[in-house]
């Protein structure tokens, strides 16, 4: 009989489980347990929508362990705080996380909005909430109090670390939604009180008030470009329709060294005898839509009345700003990772950021770094019973030319690692521990440079309204070995504005949530 | 308000009115829906 673990409840931990539990369910009595700090499953993509008020969070999500008792899968309510791989087990800690946003008036007691001196809407609530808690909670177990934790340590055969990132909120100054500068929606509460602010903006603009808008990323590292692109085209469609539009004045603020980078260097699509880049897309889209852009920029602090930026050439902007939306960089989290002699061992299995090493080629530069180089099984190379996938595993570098300001700044998107990407890394993990439990060696390849990248960006929320930004690339992550011209294969490459990309946008995410659900035929839907 | 010199001289990209007529189409939109079907069908295959 095999323990697996399963750190981590979302696109990666929470597929990698559904998957694993299928395969191993009729070869022996295998045990595999998924431990998350959260009550819900939280469909992200669909947030952009939260944040303009035109869907209720609650249809974002679903209660996991509902489904977790249907197909025979443990789950630990619980952060993990340490991991001993040389002992095989981990030290948890019991959440009292309740991400069900149905729940919120109990977590949320005594929350309101309150005006600051310059008019803008704030958050007060007494205690912020992060889905990704265990990095913030203080870490109060440790080796020493092992004793006492008994009850908290559980014994492993194979561990997936698929926990997420910690939204790094701290790397830019007044950037965290909880200081009242700043809103996010990387959160289904994030999103929630996203609205709520929005829709203060939109009564303000009501009564004549004009209003300078930012959206894009709130660091020189940050990644999702492509939800905050689907932010600020619904932002100025919903303005569109309220008849407000002609008050706001919007700009795209990122990280990009180019516009429609996305953090993965752009896309090139053929048609006939051209070549289309996202780029162009990008451009056409902010140009028809009127809005304005500032690329290659880091966002140093925000505050009630600035944003203060420093762009690639090293020049220091403050810019007037009535509501914004930039979003944070990840790291990985604290979780500790200790030796066998008690020892910390966190450098030897993690990167700098704290993303956890695989089986990739570290080190290279980004004119070295080409597809052979991505991880291919997600399994780390110290210990072999360990897997990292979704956003937790540490890339070889990033897609995106990297720059630094003349100051020494750097701004260079980290490469995105959400959503179908992080699915498929999942996936490939939780194979690949099927095939060691039966005793092989791991067979399955996700590498992000032979996996394609599918990004259906929302701009208009609708089924018959809709109109979205549909990105289609393969593979993620260049591979000039195998496509010497342009890295990738133009064959499935998209890049386009239209209806049938809102259509398609509206049905992921209803096969997502019924997939992920484990809802009969769910193994059929890719 | 872009901040980088090659940006400030090449021309804009621009959608245009056919561009924008074809997003907003039925038609050609369902023809399309149907295209990126079948691209999305052959992605996923390629991810198994």
């Amino acid at each position: 009989m095999a323990k697996i673990l399963i750190a981590g409840s979302g696109f990666a931990g929470h597929y990698g489980a559904l998957i694993l539990n299928d395969i191993l369910k009729n070869k022996g009595t295998h045990e595999i347990t998924v431990i998350t700090p959260n009550t819900t499953f939280n469909y992200l993509p669909s947030l952009v929508w939260v944040g303009v008020n035109k869907m209720k969070a609650e249809k974002t999500q679903f209660n996991l362990k509902k489904i977790y008792d249907k197909v025979n899968i443990n789950f630990k309510h619980a952060f993990i705080k340490e991991v001993h791989p040389d002992n095989n087990f981990v030290i948890i800690e019991p959440s009292d996380i309740d991400s069900d946003v149905k729940n919120l008036n109990n977590k949320h007691s005594g929350k309101m909005l309150s005006e600051n001196a310059n008019g803008k809407q704030h958050s007060t609530n007494g205690k912020a909430y992060n889905e990704n808690a265990n990095i913030n909670k203080p870490n109060n177990i440790n080796s020493a109090n092992i004793g006492e934790a008994n009850q908290n340590k559980i014994e492993y055969d194979f561990l997936l670390m698929a926990t997420g990132p910690k939204l790094n909120f701290e790397a830019t100054e007044n950037l965290n939604p909880e200081f009242g500068y700043n809103n996010s929606i990387c959160t289904p509460h994030h999103a929630m009180d996203t609205a709520k602010n929005y829709l203060a903006l939109i009564e303000r603009m009501k009564k004549g008030d004009k209003a300078k808008i930012f959206v894009g990323t709130g660091h020189g590292t940050a990644t999702c470009q492509g939800a905050a692109f689907e932010y600020i085209a619904n932002i100025h469609y919903d303005l569109v329709e309220r008849k407000l539009r002609d008050r706001a004045e919007i700009t795209w603020l990122s990280n990009e060294p180019k516009l429609g980078d996305f953090g993965m260097d752009g896309v090139e699509v053929r048609k006939e005898s051209l070549i289309y880049t996202s780029e162009m897309m990008a451009e056409g889209v902010f140009n028809y839509c009127d809005i304005k852009y500032q690329i290659r920029s880091h966002v140093h602090k925000i505050d009630d009345k600035k944003i203060y930026t420093e762009n690639i050439d090293g020049e220091f902007k403050e810019l007037d700003c009535n509501f914004a939306m930039l979003l944070p960089p990840f790291t990985g989290n604290s979780i500790k990772w200790i030796g066998k002699n008690g020892e910390d061992i966190k450098e030897k299995i993690c990167n700098p950021a704290g993303f956890i090493k695989v089986d990739a080629a570290y080190g290279k530069s980004y004119e070295e770094l080409d597809g052979p180089d991505w991880p291919k099984t997600y399994q780390t190379q110290l210990y072999k019973n360990i897997f990292a996938a979704g956003i937790n595993f540490a890339p070889p570098g990033p897609l995106s030319k990297p720059n630094k300001s003349p100051n020494g700044t750097t701004i260079s998107p980290a490469p995105p690692r959400t959503g179908y990407t992080a699915e498929l890394s999942g996936k490939a993990a939780a194979l690949n521990i099927a095939d060691m439990v039966e005793g092989k060696e791991p067979s399955h390849n996700a590498s992000m440079a032979d996996t394609p990248g599918l990004c259906v960006a929302s701009m208009k929320e609708g089924f018959f309204n809709g109109l979205a930004g549909t990105i289609a690339v393969y593979p993620v992550a260049r591979n000039r070995k195998e496509y010497p011209e342009y890295g990738r294969n133009l064959d499935y490459s998209v890049a386009e504005v239209g209806k049938a990309g809102g259509w398609y946008k509206v049905g992921l995410h209803y096969s997502f949530l019924y997939k992920l659900q484990a809802k009969p035929g769910w193994k059929i839907i890719p | 308000m872009t901040d980088n010199n090659e940006n400030k001289i090449k021309p804009k990209f621009r959608f245009t009115k056919k561009d924008i007529k074809k997003q907003n189409s039925f038609i050609y939109q369902i023809k399309r829906a149907i295209s990126l079907g079948f691209i999305f069908l052959n992605l996923v295959k390629k991810s198994k």
